[in-house]
Parts: structure tokens; C-alpha cells; sequence
């Protein structure tokens, strides 16, 4: 079996190779043949692009297509040829943290349909009719044997299919301004920027950043529409997501004065086409593709089939991609969903909390996007709930938030990382090691919306004209973890939410594993509403959860959050909801580069508190061991109390740690967010009098006066944040340290000889006696 | 460049410390705590090595027995406590070597390991049976700690002095494929025994599999002593850990073995020179033989993607003789060694025939395209550069050795794909019209002038794309007034109780961990 990240190594080796050996056909030039690229794996040439799947899923997938539905004669062996195949993530093999417990998150079950190997699936080429006697002793005997299947929905693959109907022509659908033009608009931004006409229907696919104002008439991205407006949206369109596609609708609004356009377009332009102004977005998000060596280069043309991505646009950063490439795939909205999502301001239900659930991958996230961007559209503000700890939309993993948007986001989360309005700190990335506290965080949230957020007024300015000012509705989005105890915590959130409409992923994989005496009765007032899975595309082979799950946490570390929020927001969290997102990253050093601040424990905090399955083991002799290197979560307490574990008396010799102490109850705290110890004064040393913490974090210091718990949970840093991406260290040494010498990282394999060096590993998808 | 991963300890010197505490004196308790504390710590860090693990799940429960001994404290939690170590310690080593699709027996893998085997059987009895005795159990648990010391901590800490951990040779794969041919011959000849050998077929298929994942896990062994063309793998491994690089030698090592074997006479070459009746309307090996052996050879394709390359690289590697010695490596369970065939005209074109007929059978250019299946086209590409490569221009030179095979399989590719008939006229031509020239000082000038025409399209389609250096300073980052968490000064920042911003005199960049302080 061929791990993605297997694929992703070889598309990635044969790309540096491509780099320096140009490919080319056998030629007549008399050096020996420059030898194609070949990788162990064997994975197709593309640059940075791989096979839809791995190859026996494509070969068994067709044969499943040619086969169904199955013929009589194969219902004869059907009791021996069920097999159930448990196709453990790729996750696995990569993310530790969740790869040892059964019915983890993670763990993705499918069932496969008998195999029977028929003649067409082997041979697509071979004409049906063909039946030499050749043929046909190969495929009876093949029919003998049970071929395992591995089973994935194929990934949709529609290398060249248009992706954009716009085709750029300037002066006609295309002008660029300058600078002055823009001004003379009066727009947020003064900058220079291109305006594109987008003909009711045409569509127009995006690669890079932008920022985008609808200027008049009315279009949809990504199946939100859009308002005319003076306010810009940030765009965000990698190659490692979904690009968005911007689609012209009919619509006469405008967001400025026609006469405020330059002449030329105002003479060329229709009464019902949009205008919409590109600016461009320097954010430096690029940057995070030196961090993280995965993402590198997704937001630029990838030089492969590049003849179908241009830059008309004269902006840096932006692109237009005409034909979907190899390794790109398009944002998709299937009829189920525009069908589910909320039609009209108008018909706003009354109840307005909006549940999302279903197992992973089926596109939760995406959908619960599109939710959001559409409710913008009619409320001034909407706060969301992300349940989901291994991929929050607005905050690195490992915890739940509380958020109140209100602008609409357009890119994967870790480009629109936001402080959250509240928070707790579950420190995993799935909530088995601590459900009841994971309950009574959500439960938390949700009463906090009820309270405070609900009916909060809208402040002025905070509100356009047609947003509706009385209401803040809430989008719950739940964990992929629908089976054993996930079900089981699936549901009492469901209960304690109480949605007002249920937006269900149905997928094959639901159906079997989840039995409906799970499901809670509906209630009368509570809407479901059936969702098909999005469609699997090239970008879940290219990306796992994990990958994203690793740049979203180093987006984090590296970014700067605008505007800096008023101190005052985290005294009292009623006053304001102002939206606080990261508007940049500042990737000139690597973290190990970036000076700390230094913190004297016994001044700074309260209480240590350690979780985690095994944690309550720690002696606080050790404690400054496991500190070393450990993600933190600041939490404070709402009510300020006195130090919890600071006996009086014995002074300050002692750290504020007891072992085996539970966080504070969610109800009666909040995490503020993370940073990371990035040194630690008193490893090799009991003496604890001065305690010294160098401590990495990009949340402002204003925050966190308040913040006097720290708690270290499971989750670790990923191992790119601890290498170093300056040109110094090219060597791959880390911060003037060579290789072999820098303290907590191994390079290659621990030593040959060595049984059990490796971390447990854990498949699913054996196949045992008596199966298939 | 390779990632490295975590460990909890800074140098391995902290991992013989703690060696030094559990091994150094069996009747030191309290180094054991020692030991165990900086375990559970370690533990708390980042998920631990299994070995490690379970060395502390057995001092924990030995800790706990010795120091309960005497006290009429219930034994039944301790033989739980043993019993769930053991258990754990058994399937930890050896779940991660089910390499294959199918299950291979515990028993079979630990021995490969070099595992006590009464510890496998203690583990099924604890798990399905009556809960051993106490006294049992304490000698397992004494066992696995030496067991650990021997096969982990040593190798680890002192990787030079290890000693070469001998296991059990790979069972031989003939007798498997004996069978395999002897009841597939019956099926071909009887269809009504089909559904009746069904079943067998089945057993057979998955035994064969089964040899396949134990010679994965035999390659572990092995890697060492196996001249990998390591270039392949040195560049670009920018993602995956060890544990990719492992995998993927392993699983080509076993598929070696597995074609190697594959390719004795009387594998996918019948013995007798009167079965090599070859089909005359396609360049494919004997209908009888393609009958016999599809379905085996199908199945592995499915469950090993890499099976097709490495058969037809395996074939090609007989049939040049040139080949550097890949064929010393054949050193097979049969004994009908490779060497024996080569002097066989219809042996090599039986092989050669075996090569077309994979890439019939894995590689459809015609068809799916458009679907982008070019995993499959990339088959007959790269075996066509392989064929086109090694010869060199000694085609045309009548000293090759036997090379007819090869050049009937180089005309069909030809036939099939018109774009390989340019380079073969050309390999086709005598040797002696490439005089090799004089070295003359002009000759690196027309060398750089290739290179540079080689890297002009890449320097244009960098030259399009005007991201700015991520290097330079971002604009949009400096206009919003500073990084947190930086050292640049905020007059305005009122620091929380605790905390200040080290001075940049007094610290300097260093990895995460450690604590830099003037």
C-alpha cells in the first residue's frame, strides 16, 4: 500500500529532479537519453501532482463500475467474498496523536462490495466482443480468485475540464487603474488594481491572494452571493484547497457612483454585468510555504500545465486558471447543499441555530463555510462553534471556540486564523482522552451565545444597511468521529444545541455504521436536512488532515493579528465583538530565531496543570522536562481567585503544580490561546527557586495579564516548526547546530539493529482468516 | 532533505542514563523509580518508542509486585497488571510487521523477531484463556526486560557494537508456486473444477502473499546488506519519516525475491522447450502459460503497486547481460540459477514476451487518458527508456550478446508507440560510427551552452511569476505594527506580572529546547 504521503514524497522527489533534468523525449542528440524521473512509486510526472488514488483503487474501481450491479452468478460466493475493509487514514501513519485507540476520529470504515473480477475491468482497452479462446481461459480462471479491494470514493478527476468561461480581454472586460483611479472611488483601499467585467454566467477561476470588491451588479463566489459593497473581501485561493470560482449573476446594485469610474469602463459596460475591482493582498501567507515545506509554492503557478493558468491581471499574487490542472480542483457546490442552504433573508427560521454533522471528509467544513459566507449575507454578524479539535475553521486544533464573524472568509482556515470570543483548551486533537470536559466545554460555548451573544445589540458601523442587527445566529460544526463513543458525544451535543435546522451528511459509510436508535427523535421544531458528501478530489491524495492540521498551528506562531484588540475585549467579553484575524505572517525567522519572552513561573502563574492520557504520572521533579518544547494553552479563570496551589508560607520554592490536577471546569475558565516553551531554565535541575520559562506566542501580551494557568496537553508542535528554514542552516543543521547534534530531533532511523524503536503503528485493514 | 522526528531525550546519553538506572542493579529500587519517573515524563512529551513503553509498563508492575511482596495485598491485580503488559508488549512488536494484506500468524513474525515464543502463547492465554499464574508471569516479565535489553536498548544506545541479530532464513517460494501452478493447471483443464478448487486457489494466493510479507519483514535484516541504488531515494524525500523510506525498501526487496523466484524456469517460463510455443498474432508468452499465471500475477499487481515495474526491470536485468551483476544477487531458493538460462534463446524470448504482455495488461495509453490513469502509461514509458538506455548503441554492434529477445520486444514497443522508432534507428546504428572525439577545450563551452539552453524554459517560468521573495521583508506584516512575540519594543505594552522581552544582547537563536541565557 501506497501511503499519500508516499506519493506526495515521490511527486515531490521527481519534482526537484524535474527542476534540474529537464524531461524530454528520446531524442537524436548523441548523450545518452536523459533518463525520465522515476521514483520508486512510480507516480506520474506531473509536478507536484499525483495519481487520483493509489492505482489499485483506480483498476478496482472501474471494475466495480463495470461490475454493478453484480451478476447472479457472483451472489454464489457472496457469503465469502464480503469483505470488510478497514482502510485506516493515512493519518495514521503520520499524525501520533492519533494513532492508537479504536474508534478514534480518525479511523475511517469502509465497507467494500464484492470484488469479481470481470474481463473489461482488466482490459479496458480490449474490445468487449473480443472472445478468443485466449481470452477467455484468462478470465474464467481470474474470476476464481477473490481480488482485495481497497475501497476510497474515487477521486474526480477532471484534468482540463473549463474551469473559467471569462476570457480576459483589455479594455473590453478588463481595465487596470492606478492608483489615482482607485482613489478617486473611495474605497477602503488606495491601491492600484484591475477591474474585471464578469457577464451574468461567466465564470472566472482564481489561483493566489487577492482582495476583491464588488463594485456593482451581483456575483456568487463559491456559491455565496455577494452584495456591492466598498468593503474589500480577502481571497485566499492555494492549490492545496479549492479555488474559488466567481460566477456573474444578474444584478443592477452599485457599491459606488458610476461616475466614479474611469470613462473607459463606464462607456463599455452593460446594465447587468458586475464589476468587480482586484486588488492585491500582500500578506506574505507565501511565506508559510518555507515554514512548512509541504505547502511551498501553492499559492504560484506549479509549472506544470501552466499553459492553462495566466496572469492577466497585472497584480502580483493573482492568477486566472482557465482549465483545471493536475493538481488543482475547483470549489464544487453539489445541488444538495445550495438546495439546504437558507434562501433568502427573507425566510429566516426562527430557531436559528444551524447543527452540522456528518463522518470526515464529506466536506463539513467546506459546507459550514458556505453556511457562514451566506448567513453574512443577511446578518450583520454569525457566531460560530467549532467542535472539531483536530480542524477548527478560526483557531489551531486542539481546542473549541466560540467565534463571532462578521466578515465573509474566502481560503482554508489557517488563512483566516481569528481570536476566538471564547475557548477552552482540550490540548488533543480528538476529545477521547477527556469527553466530559470536551461536553462541558461545548455546553459552555453554547450558553455563552445564549447569553451574551445572542441578542447582543449591533453596534453602529458594525452593521450595513441590510444586515439584520437583532439577531446573532449560531453554525454549530461538529467532529468527523460518528461511531462508538463519538457517537455518543455526537449526540449530546446535538442534544444540548438544540438546532433549529440539522444539515446531515449521508454517505454510504453513515448509513451502515450508524445505527438510527443512535440518533436522538427528532424534535418538531428542528429541520434536517440530507447532504451528499462533496465530491473527493485530488487535493485530499495531496493533502491530509494532518498536513493541514500542522499548517494551520504554524500559521499561528507566525502570524500578526489586526487590529490589536483593545485591552479591554478580554475583561469583558460583552462589550465588543469585533472580529480580530490574522492579516499577516512574519516568516523571516524560523521560531527557533525568534527572541522569547522570558517568564519567571512563579511571578507569571498559579497553576501548571498537565492532561492527557498518562499525564497524572508526571513528579514534579520532571515537570521542567516535559514543559521543554510543550504547545501551552494560557487559560484563565473568569472570576479571579487566589492562587489555587501556591501553599503560603514555603514561599516560592516550590512550582505551582500538583500532579495528576484536573484543568478548571470549562465553566469557570478560558483559554486565551497558545504559545509554545520554547526553553526552559530548570531541565537538569531540582532546584526550582528561580523558574524561568522562555515562552513563544503571537497572541498580544495585553491578553494575557489575566491568563495565570498554563496547561500542556497531547498535542505537540509539528516537527517543521522545530527545524530551520533560514539560509544559514542549509545543511539542515538547526539554528548553527548540525544535524546530528540538535537536542530532541533524530534524523533517519534510530539503528538498525533496534526491534520496537518505532512508535506503535496500527492497521486496521488486515485481513484475517476467513475474510474475502 | 529528510524530516527528522521527535524523541523526548536530548542525546542518547539520557537514554543509556536510564538504561543505567533499570539494568545496573536488578535490586535498586530506587534508581527503578528513578527510571520510571523520567519515563512517565518522557511519555508525556511525545508518544514513545514501543520498546520504551512497554519497559515502563513492566518496571511499573515488577515495582509494584516487589514492593507489595509480603503484604496480603490481592494478587489478581497484578497478574491483571502483568498480563495486560505482556499482552501489550507482544502485539506492539508485532502488529507494525503485518505487512502484508492478509494476517500472518503472531508466532510466525515474533519468531522472526527472535521473541520467545512461550511469550506469544502467554499472550494468548491471557487474553483467551484463564489468567496465567503469578509466577508465570513474573518470569515473562523478567524475560521481555532482558529481551528489551538485548534487542532494544543496546542497538540503540551503541548501534556499532550491536551484533547482527540472526534470524531465520526466508522460507522458500517454490513450493508455493508449485502448487499454485499444479492446481491452476487442473482449473484450466477442467472448467467445471472450478468452483470446486476455488477455495484452494484462495488459500494458495494468500499463502503466497504471506511469503511476500514475511520476506518484508525479512528485509529488515537484509537492508543492510543490499546495494540499493540509492539515488533514488537521497533526493527530494522532503516529507514521511524513516518509516516511508523503510517501507518502500522493504516492500521492494520482497517483490525482488518474489520475481527473482517468479522467473526460474518454471515459473512464468515453462521448463520444457516444447511448451514455448509462443502466440503468433501478439509478441505474448505461451497462451498456457498467460492463463496460468494472470491470476497470481493480477492479484499481487492489486496489492503491490510497485510488482509490474519491478517484474519487467527484473526480466530486463536477465536479459542484458551487462547488466552490473544484478543478477549475482539471484542467489535463489531453487537453484536453478539464472546464469544456467541465459545461454537459452527461447528462455529470453519467453521473458521478453512476459515484459509485453505486462504492459498490455498495466498500461493502457489508448484508453482513459483523458481520466488521467497515467500511473499505468508510465509503465511503458519507463520500460521503453530502460530498454533504450541499456543497450546503449550496442545494438548495432554484433558482439552483444544474444540480443534478439530484446530487439523483438524494442520493434513491438515501436510498433505500438511510432515515437520510439526515432531513438531505436538510432541505437540500431554500429558503434563504430561514434568515434570518441578528442577532449578539446570548445567541448565545455558547447556543454555549457546545453545547459543553458536546458534551464532557459525553467528560468522563464520562474521569470512569470512575480511573487516577490518571501525573503524580503513583507510589507503588509511591518505595516501592522509589529510581530508579537518579537523583541521589537512596544512602548505602549504593559507587560502581564512575570513577563519580559529578552534583550536581544542576551539571547541568540538556538533549537527548540534549549535555554540560551548570557
Amino acid at each position: 500500500m501506497i501511503s499519500a504521503i508516499a506519493a506526495r514524497k515521490a511527486a515531490q522527489q521527481r519534482q526537484e529532479q524535474q527542476e534540474t533534468t529537464p524531461q524530454r523525449l528520446p531524442s537524436l542528440s548523441p548523450p545518452p537519453l536523459s533518463p525520465p524521473p522515476r521514483s520508486p512509486k512510480r507516480k506520474p510526472s506531473a509536478q507536484r501532482s499525483k495519481p487520483p488514488s493509489k492505482r489499485q483503487k483506480n483498476d478496482i474501481n472501474q471494475k466495480q463500475n463495470a461490475s454493478s450491479p453484480p451478476t447472479p452468478k457472483s451472489d454464489v460466493f457472496r457469503a465469502q467474498d464480503d469483505v470488510i475493509i478497514i482502510e485506516s487514514d493515512d493519518d495514521d501513519d503520520v499524525e501520533p496523536i492519533s494513532q492508537n485507540l479504536s474508534g478514534d476520529s480518525d479511523i475511517e470504515m469502509l465497507s467494500a462490495p464484492p470484488a469479481h473480477p470481470v474481463k473489461r475491468a482488466w482490459s479496458p482497452s480490449r474490445p468487449l466482443d473480443d472472445s478468443s479462446d485466449e481470452d477467455d481461459t484468462t478470465v474464467d480462471v481470474s474470476e476464481l480468485i477473490d481480488i482485495p479491494v481497497r475501497l476510497s470514493r474515487l477521486p474526480d478527476t477532471n484534468i482540463g475540464v473549463t474551469l473559467s468561461t471569462f476570457v480576459p480581454v483589455p479594455s473590453q472586460n478588463i481595465y487596470y487603474l492606478s492608483t489615482s483611479d482607485v482613489a478617486k472611488m473611495g474605497l477602503q483601499l488606495e491601491e492600484k488594481g484591475t477591474v474585471v467585467v464578469l457577464e451574468p454566467g461567466q465564470k472566472l477561476c482564481i489561483l493566489g491572494t487577492c482582495r476583491l470588491t464588488l463594485l456593482k451588479g451581483a456575483f456568487a463566489i463559491n456559491g455565496t452571493m455577494l452584495r456591492p459593497s466598498t468593503k474589500s473581501h480577502n481571497v485566499f485561493a492555494p492549490r492545496s484547497s479549492p479555488l474559488p470560482i466567481l460566477e456573474g449573476r444578474a444584478g443592477s446594485k452599485v457599491a459606488i457612483d458610476a461616475s466614479l469610474l474611469p470613462h473607459v469602463i463606464q462607456a463599455h459596460v452593460q446594465p447587468q454585468s458586475a464589476l468587480v475591482l482586484l486588488q492585491e493582498l500582500r500578506s506574505n501567507v507565501e511565506g508559510l510555504g518555507r515554514v512548512c515545506r509541504i505547502f511551498d509554492g501553492v499559492y504560484e503557478l506549479s509549472g506544470w500545465q501552466d499553459e492553462w493558468i495566466s496572469a492577466p491581471f497585472q497584480l502580483d499574487g493573482i492568477y486566472l486558471v482557465k482549465k483545471q490542472t493536475r493538481d488543482t480542483a475547483p470549489f464544487i457546490l453539489p445541488p444538495t447543499w445550495s438546495k439546504a442552504l437558507p434562501p433568502s433573508p427573507s425566510s429566516l427560521p426562527n430557531n436559528p441555530i444551524y447543527l452540522i454533522k456528518g463522518p470526515k471528509k464529506c466536506g463539513k467544513s467546506s459546507f459550514a463555510r458556505t453556511l457562514l459566507n451566506t448567513l453574512l449575507s443577511s446578518y450583520a454578524r454569525v457566531a460560530y462553534i467549532d467542535c472539531d479539535l483536530g480542524q477548527s475553521e478560526f483557531t489551531p486544533g486542539g481546542m473549541v471556540t466560540l467565534n463571532v464573524i462578521s466578515h465573509s472568509t474566502f481560503g482554508p482556515p489557517y488563512t483566516h486564523l481569528t481570536v476566538p470570543l471564547r475557548a477552552h483548551f482540550v490540548g488533543a486533537t480528538t476529545p477521547r482522552s477527556t469527553p466530559s470536559w470536551y461536553l462541558d466545554a461545548v455546553r459552555d460555548l453554547v450558553e455563552v451565545w445564549r447569553v451574551d451573544v445572542q441578542h447582543a445589540p449591533v453596534g453602529e458601523g458594525e452593521c450595513d444597511d441590510e444586515g439584520i442587527g437583532e439577531t446573532t445566529p449560531l453554525i454549530v460544526n461538529t467532529m468527523g468521529w460518528v461511531k462508538g463513543l463519538g457517537a455518543d458525544l455526537m449526540q449530546k451535543i446535538e442534544e444540548m444545541v438544540e438546532p433549529g435546522q440539522i444539515f446531515e451528511f449521508q454517505t454510504d459509510e453513515s448509513v451502515s455504521s450508524m445505527p438510527s436508535l443512535h440518533s436522538p427523535p427528532p424534535r418538531d421544531t428542528t429541520n434536517v436536512h440530507i447532504l451528499e458528501p462533496a465530491p473527493l478530489s485530488i487535493l485530499s491524495t495531496n493533502y491530509t488532515p494532518a498536513d493541514h492540521r500542522t499548517i494551520s498551528l504554524l500559521s499561528y506562531f507566525y502570524a500578526t493579528f489586526s487590529p490589536p484588540a483593545p485591552p479591554s475585549r478580554f475583561t469583558d467579553v460583552n462589550q465588543t465583538f469585533e472580529q480580530v484575524t490574522a492579516c499577516g505572517w512574519d516568516t523571516t525567522h524560523p521560531l527557533c530565531a525568534i527572541p522569547p519572552y522570558e517568564v519567571d513561573i512563579h511571578a507569571a502563574f498559579d497553576q501548571i496543570v498537565l492532561t492527557g492520557a498518562g499525564s497524572e504520572d508526571v513528579v514534579p521533579e520532571e515537570l521542567g522536562r516535559v514543559l521543554n518544547g510543550a504547545l501551552i494553552g494560557f487559560v484563565k479563570l473568569d472570576h479571579h481567585q487566589h492562587p489555587l496551589s501556591s501553599p503560603e508560607g514555603t514561599g516560592d520554592k516550590i512550582l505551582p503544580y500538583i500532579q495528576g490536577q484536573a484543568p478548571p471546569p470549562p465553566s469557570e475558565s478560558s483559554c486565551i490561546g497558545l504559545g509554545l516553551v520554547r526553553g526552559v531554565s530548570f531541565v537538569n535541575s531540582s532546584d526550582c527557586s528561580s523558574a524561568v520559562l522562555h515562552i513563544l506566542t503571537p497572541i498580544p501580551l495585553t491578553h494575557l495579564s489575566s491568563a495565570r494557568i498554563i496547561v500542556k496537553g497531547e498535542m505537540e508542535l509539528p516537527i517543521w516548526g522545530m527545524l530551520d528554514f533560514s539560509s544559514a542552516s542549509d545543511a539542515g543543521g538547526v539554528a548553527g547546530v548540525e544535524k546530528g547534534n540538535v537536542p530532541y530531533l533524530q534524523w533517519g532511523r534510530a539503528s538498525d539493529g533496534a526491534i520496537g524503536a518505532e512508535r506503535r503503528r496500527v492497521r486496521r485493514n488486515l485481513m484475517r482468516r476467513g475474510q474475502a | 532533505m529528510r524530516l527528522p522526528r521527535r524523541v523526548p531525550w536530548a542525546s542518547l546519553a539520557e537514554l543509556d542514563q536510564v538504561c543505567a538506572w533499570i539494568y545496573t542493579d536488578e535490586h535498586d529500587l530506587d534508581a527503578k523509580v528513578l527510571a520510571i519517573n523520567r519515563l512517565s515524563a518522557w511519555k508525556a512529551i511525545t508518544p514513545l518508542p514501543h520498546a520504551l513503553e512497554s519497559t515502563l509498563a513492566l518496571l511499573v508492575t515488577i515495582q509494584q509486585d516487589k514492593s507489595t511482596q509480603g503484604s496480603s495485598l490481592n494478587h489478581l491485580s497484578l497478574r491483571h497488571g502483568y498480563a495486560a503488559t505482556i499482552i501489550r508488549l507482544v502485539n506492539g512488536l508485532v502488529d507494525p510487521l503485518q505487512l502484508g494484506a492478509y494476517a500472518r500468524s503472531i508466532a510466525s513474525i515474533a519468531a522472526q523477531l527472535g521473541l520467545p515464543a512461550w511469550l506469544v502463547e502467554l499472550r494468548h492465554a491471557a487474553t483467551h484463556e484463564d489468567l496465567p499464574s503469578i509466577e508465570l508471569l513474573r518470569e515473562a516479565a523478567q524475560q521481555s526486560m532482558g529481551w528489551l535489553l538485548q534487542n532494544y536498548f543496546l542497538p540503540t544506545i551503541n548501534p556499532a557494537s550491536a551484533p547482527q541479530r540472526q534470524t531465520p532464513p526466508l522460507r522458500p517460494l517454490w513450493p508455493f508456486l508449485k502448487q499454485y501452478k499444479t492446481i491452476l493447471k487442473t482449473v484450466t483443464r477442467d472448467a467445471s473444477l472450478r468452483t470446486r478448487y476455488k477455495q484452494e486457489v484462495n488459500a494458495i494466493i494468500r499463502d503466497i502473499e504471506r511469503w511476500i510479507a514475511e520476506a518484508k519483514v525479512a528485509a529488515n535484516v537484509a537492508v543492510g546488506e543490499i546495494d540499493w541504488d540509492t539515488g533514488e531515494r537521497t533526493t527530494g524525500q522532503a516529507r514521511g519519516g524513516d518509516r516511508d523510506d523503510n517501507m518502500a525498501l522493504r516492500e521492494k526487496w520482497a517483490l525482488e525475491q518474489f520475481c527473482d523466484a517468479l522467473l526460474e524456469k518454471g515459473g512464468l517460463v515453462p521448463v520444457s522447450k516444447r511448451k514455448r510455443v509462443f502466440p503468433e498474432d501478439k509478441f505474448w508468452p505461451p497462451q498456457l502459460s498467460v492463463s496460468l499465471w494472470t491470476p497470481l500475477l493480477k492479484h499481487v499487481q492489486v496489492l503491490h503497486a510497485d510488482f509490474a515495474y519491478t517484474l519487467c526491470t527484473r526480466i530486463l536485468s536477465i536479459l542484458f547481460p551487462n547488466e552490473p551483476s544484478k543478477t549475482a544477487s539471484i542467489q535463489n531458493d531453487v537453484g536453478v540459477t539464472a546464469a544456467a538460462a541465459k545461454t537459452d534463446s527461447s528462455y529470453d524470448m519467453c521473458l521478453a514476451r512476459w515484459v509485453m504482455w505486462s504492459l498490455d495488461t498495466w498500461s493502457n495509453p489508448g484508453s482513459n487518458f483523458a481520466r488521467g490513469e497515467e500511473t499505468d502509461i508510465n509503465l511503458g514509458r519507463d520500460i521503453a527508456v530502460l530498454l533504450l538506455q541499456a543497450p546503449g548503441h550496442r545494438l548495432g554492434d554484433t558482439c552483444a550478446k544474444d540480443s534478439k529477445a530484446i530487439k523483438a520486444l524494442l520493434q513491438v514497443m515501436c510498433s505500438q508507440n511510432p515515437a520510439y522508432t526515432i531513438a531505436v534507428d538510432f541505437l540500431e546504428k554500429p558503434s563504430s560510427q561514434f568515434v570518441p572525439s578528442e577532449w578539446t577545450d570548445s567541448d565545455i563551452t558547447t556543454m555549457t551552452d546545453r545547459l543553458t539552453q536546458l534551464l532557459s524554459p525553467t528560468t522563464r517560468a520562474a521569470g512569470g511569476t512575480s511573487i516577490p521573495e518571501s525573503a524580503s521583508a513583507p510589507t503588509a506584516t511591518s505595516a501592522a505594527g509589529g510581530r508579537s512575540g518579537t523583541m521589537e519594543a512596544d512602548a505602549s505594552d504593559n507587560l502581564p506580572d512575570g513577563w519580559r522581552r529578552v534583550e536581544a544582547t542576551d539571547w541568540k537563536p538556538c533549537p527548540i529546547g534549549v535555554f540560551h541565557r548570557v
